[in-house]
């Protein structure tokens, strides 16, 4: 039986109102459905693309994806979808679909000059596998590594969690993310000591002003500008500032659009504090009942080679001390950012300033600031962060409707799979880290592991990554669903050289031919978004679920089964070394796979073909459930909530059927229920498990052992490089609205394509005709790391000032990031891709 | 000479008939991507100006254009594995692998790309399944939509449309998160370009295989 798109929206909203007690969502739109073709069969799926997270109805007929629809009951996008949402139905149908392991062969075996040649998974696992255990046997577990995704689905990134921190007792692994968001992360655990935001989208509903702090949300989170443009163009009183160091989409929206100097928002925002302090408009009682504050040590450097200068000249390199101060000691840190001063540096307008400060400072104004990849993709993005808390945590504006500093998130699973389950170098589930004993020790307790199995040491993050690959410290390195070759920094310097070396070997599993792919030694076709049963998190904590729906073309395979079946080569003993595995003698001869996933826990769930089924007795297979024999996505899930509920309480998680009759929840989840706002009594329960006394509307920041979150004071310092008289442009790369980031699914819809062919050089008009530019002309950008050619835009959507040209990434024919030196935040290793200083000549 | 080869293996290879199948699809593809963008005058974009192509894969692909098949090694591979064992390692001859840059690697410069134009296409481009926003069929260069303004509804208000103007918004831009409907536009739809872009004139960079 086919569910029609009108039984099925009623069906699912009846299960909504059940299982998220008391979060009933109205049954809207089935009476506008259109008249149902009988033959298709719709269910309900997460959009592949950004952190928004709207829901879609994935329309099936014949074992293949015929059509999408926006999901009219999903609480995210209400029907609604950007224009690459409403093209998702094509991205898995591009020609040149990889559908066999391609292995790089010269007269019948592996060589690094041999030509592609398909092999069978067994081949290519068995010389992966031997690659990478004579990797191992020679140089230890740190010469192996795999760069996974903010994009995989969160039990892809909990397997390969396993895999490499269990299994290979290696913390080489990092997510894209690290590129994305990492400085997000590292002001959520510094200022609240718990990641991911208090609030949620329903503040674009409840709010009244926003500030969006370096994010192009007109383009890059369309749906949720257009939630935001509805409030604006209808509440009262409601405004739009926007910051950023160029005109972009976002600004046709905004009352107050500002236009900086990169690198001093800093500056704006320690100004706005200072005029907060100077107007003793700050919440007294707020401050002294709920924050402490302290200052962090400067002059950290950029996240550079230490051989480089900058790094040798900088006195606390890669420091993030902190250290208390008096709130007396406060104001005098921050009285330096006078207006004045702030104008002069900035460039922004006295007026501007000071009336984005007023809205901040106006207690009877409520406030969501919004950000991302300017904030983020910041040389001091960790600061960057936090310095945006402290402005809503003087005023108290924070964790109730409307008042919401909201980090907002990249990529689909950026918050569930790379932050929620930990993919980072550094950490594990539920917001633990490899460093902390306890944490561990608990995941040696859940994972069955003996003690010291995990590796206290942090490993390579994604820039180190390929400085060891170049340095041959690590010689074996897989990366799965993403494009680093097009997305990382500095490709000519820091990535190829590793990358081409004869002595490493380099994995790359991808849906299609990236130029990632072209680079690799292995290529290894993969299952993508609709092909395999998936989860993702987005930026308001909600976890959402979705069911295989087709089929993936020829051999590929999902990224978890790829993950597993590296497993089965390795016996425990191979892993772990004969003195480890020696500490476990009930796993004497078992494989890394027996160990990590039949370890009664993760197999505990059976499967057999027919099982899964939605509320109209659709049947959807599970590749991986068959393959394994168990419900493979439910036994991770499961052992993956062990750590939310034996770990530090306020990560909460429904079991796993739950989310597939939902069209997701928001954690912590407790008794059935999701919250919306935290760490205030009344929205969020953890307040009274923390805090039994608490009254009603009291906030407690519990990631925190005394409830307080950190006011820190960090200072303007300088960028890497700025421009000089041979440089004299800064370039801003980032996304455009119809592609997704490096364009492999999107620029293969034919529609999206003609959209936006090539990615442009934005340049002001007046830069331009100095140069001798027109519009059209066409230019050679030039860094001292490379240059791209393309051609000149004056008249587009953005709109750079006087000495700044922005230019997107997702043209694999003009690999713009290479551009860029490879310098990150030095405490969350976040590369900066906003300020880079170039020249642009005539071709 | 394949083919025959192949059929008579298919009781021992199975599955792998499929494999071999797709590593033709896949040479094909290519080469049909190539030939489409290579044939049009207006996007250089993929035309073979790397020198560093190999040329044996390039004869072969001439080749199979004349509908000639040159994979020798396919054949031996296939024929000496299946004497070794039933489940071949090697599934066929080397491939070559394009990404979007075409036949430029990646330390080649990339082909430049002329000037575009927006499609102008009178009676608009056609839709290709239910709710997909339509393509903007003209330039949209000189709108603008700002607080003060939207120059597109000048044309595609409802009371522009009555005069015939262009298409008005469906019921769909009258509905609110709520789902209620109202008489004005939803102001969560005033930014058309969310969702309605113009179209360049372009080749597709891969053929898509979407169909409805």
């Amino acid at each position: 039986m086919k569910l029609s798109r009108r039984t099925f929206i009623k069906s699912q909203a009846v299960a909504v109102a059940i299982t998220a007690a008391g979060i009933t969502l109205p049954l809207t739109q089935a009476a506008q459905a259109k008249t149902d073709n009988d033959d298709i069969r719709w269910d309900k799926i997460p959009c592949r693309f950004c952190g928004t997270g709207c829901s879609v109805l994935a329309g099936t007929r014949n074992g293949r994806i015929v059509a999408t629809q926006g999901d009219p009951d999903a609480p995210v996008n209400r029907g609604l979808n950007c224009v690459k949402g409403y093209f998702l139905s094509k991205i898995m149908y591009g020609e040149d679909r990889l559908q066999q392991p391609l292995l790089r062969m010269k007269e019948g075996k592996y060589h690094k000059e041999g030509k592609f040649t398909p092999v069978s998974w067994d081949k290519a696992f068995d010389v992966m596998a031997e690659k990478w255990k004579t990797s191992m046997k020679a140089k230890g577990p740190t010469s192996v590594g795999l760069f996974g995704s903010g994009q995989w689905t969160v039990w892809e990134g909990y397997a390969a969690s396993k895999l490499i921190k269990a299994g290979f007792r290696s913390n080489n692994l990092d997510p894209n993310a690290r590129h994305c968001m990492a400085s997000a992360v590292g002001g959520f655990m510094r200022t609240f000591g718990i990641d991911e935001p208090m609030g949620c989208y329903d503040d674009l509903e409840q709010g009244q002003i926003f500030v969006l702090w370096g994010s192009n949300m007109a383009e890059m989170h369309p749906i949720l500008w257009s939630r935001l443009a509805d409030t604006r163009l209808t509440k009262e009183g409601s405004e739009v500032h926007v910051l950023s160091t160029y005109k972009h989409r976002s600004f046709e929206l905004a009352d107050n659009g500002i236009i900086f100097e990169p690198q001093t928002d800093l500056i704006i925002a320690n100004y706005i504090a200072n005029y907060i302090i100077q107007n003793k408009a700050y919440d007294k009682t707020f401050i002294e009942n709920h924050t402490h504050i302290k200052k962090t040590v400067t002059d950290i450097g950029y996240g550079l080679r230490p051989e480089d200068p900058r790094e040798i000249a900088a006195k606390n390199a890669g420091k993030g001390k902190l250290s208390a101060m008096s709130f007396d000691e406060y104001a005098k840190a921050v009285s330096k950012y006078t207006l004045e001063y702030s104008s002069e540096k900035s460039k922004v307008p006295a007026r501007q300033l000071e009336r984005l400060a007023k809205v901040y400072a106006d207690p009877d104004k409520k406030v969501m600031s919004l950000w991302t990849m300017g904030v983020n993709q910041h040389t001091r993005g960790v600061w960057m962060n936090s310095l945006i808390y402290n402005i809503h945590l003087l005023m108290g504006k924070i964790s109730e409707p409307g008042n919401s500093p909201f980090s907002l998130t990249g990529q689909p699973s950026a918050c569930g799979t790379a932050r929620e389950v930990g993919t980072f170098s550094h950490r594990l589930p539920a917001d633990m880290v490899v460093k902390n004993p306890k944490h561990r020790a608990l995941a040696e307790k859940i994972w069955k592991l003996p003690e010291g199995t995990i590796n206290p040491k942090p490993g390579f993050h994604a820039v180190l990554m390929q400085r060891k690959l170049k340095d041959k410290v690590m010689n074996c390195y897989w990366q799965m669903c993403n494009n680093n070759m097009q997305a990382g920094p500095n490709i000519n310097d820091e990535m190829l050289p590793g990358w081409r070396d004869p002595e490493n070997f380099i994995t790359v599993s991808d849906p299609y031919p990236t130029v990632s792919a072209i680079e690799a030694d292995l290529i290894l076709p993969t299952a993508m978004w609709a092909e395999k049963e998936g989860a993702f998190g987005n930026a308001e904590r909600r976890t959402q679920f979705w069911r295989q729906q087709v089929d993936a073309p020829g051999m590929s395979e999902s990224d978890l089964w790829q993950i597993m079946e590296f497993s089965k080569r390795f016996s425990i003993e191979e892993a772990w070394g004969k003195e480890h595995a020696a500490k476990m003698p009930e796993y004497a001869g078992k494989s890394l796979y027996e160990v990590l996933f039949e370890n009664d826990f993760v197999n505990q769930f059976p499967y057999k073909a027919g099982d899964i089924k939605d509320g109209d007795d659709n049947i959807y297979k599970n590749k991986e459930s068959e393959q394994a024999g168990f419900y493979v996505q439910k036994g991770l899930f499961e052992e993956y909530r062990r750590f939310q509920q034996e770990g530090h309480k306020g990560h909460e998680q429904a079991p796993f059927d739950e989310y597939h009759k939902t069209r997701g929840l928001r954690w912590p989840v407790v008794d059935g229920k999701e919250t919306l706002w935290r760490f205030r009594e009344g929205y969020d329960p953890h307040v009274k498990y923390y805090k039994p006394d608490a009254k009603k509307g009291e906030v407690y920041f519990y990631g925190k052992k005394d409830g307080k979150a950190n006011i820190i004071f960090a200072p303007y310092e300088v960028p890497p490089e700025i421009p000089s008289s041979e440089y004299p442009f800064w370039l801003c790369t980032g996304r455009v609205l119809e592609h997704w980031h490096s364009g492999t699914m999107t620029q293969r819809v034919p529609e999206l394509h003609r959209a936006v062919p090539e990615a442009l050089v934005y340049m002001n008009p007046n830069d331009a005709r100095k140069q001798g530019f027109q519009n059209g002309s066409k230019v050679k950008i030039i860094s001292p790391r490379g240059e791209i050619i393309s051609r000149i835009n004056l008249r587009g959507r953005n709109k750079p000032p006087k000495g700044l040209v922005f230019i997107p990434w997702f043209d694999a024919s003009r690999l713009v990031n290479k551009l860029m030196l490879d310098t990150t935040d030095p405490l969350s290793k976040e590369t900066d891709y906003k300020k880079c200083p170039v020249k642009i000549v005539k071709v | 000479m394949k083919t025959v080869l192949i059929m008579s293996l298919a009781g021992l290879l199975g599955l792998f008939i499929q494999s071999n199948a797709i590593a033709d699809d896949m040479i094909k593809t290519t080469n049909e991507t190539v030939d489409e963008a290579s044939n049009s005058n207006v996007d250089d974009a993929k035309k073979p100006t790397d020198k560093t192509v190999d040329k044996t894969s390039d004869l072969s692909r001439d080749q199979e254009e004349d509908g000639v098949k040159d994979d020798t090694s396919t054949q031996v591979m296939t024929e000496k594995e299946v004497e070794v064992t039933p489940q071949p390692e090697i599934l066929g001859g080397s491939v070559n692998v394009y990404s979007l840059r075409g036949y430029n690697n990646i330390d080649n410069e990339s082909d430049t790309f002329p000037n575009r134009r927006n499609m102008v296409v009178d009676g608009g481009i056609t839709v290709m399944f239910d709710d997909q926003p339509p393509m903007v069929p003209h330039s949209i260069d000189k709108d603008r939509i700002s607080l003060n303004e939207n120059t597109c509804l000048k044309c595609h208000s409802k009371a522009a449309s009555k005069l015939e103007m262009g298409p008005k918004p469906t019921s769909s831009h009258f509905r609110g998160r709520d789902g209620k409907q109202q008489k004005v536009l939803v102001a969560g739809r005033y930014f058309c370009t969310q969702c309605h872009t113009p179209q360049a004139h372009t080749k597709p960079l891969v053929k898509n295989n979407f169909s409805n």
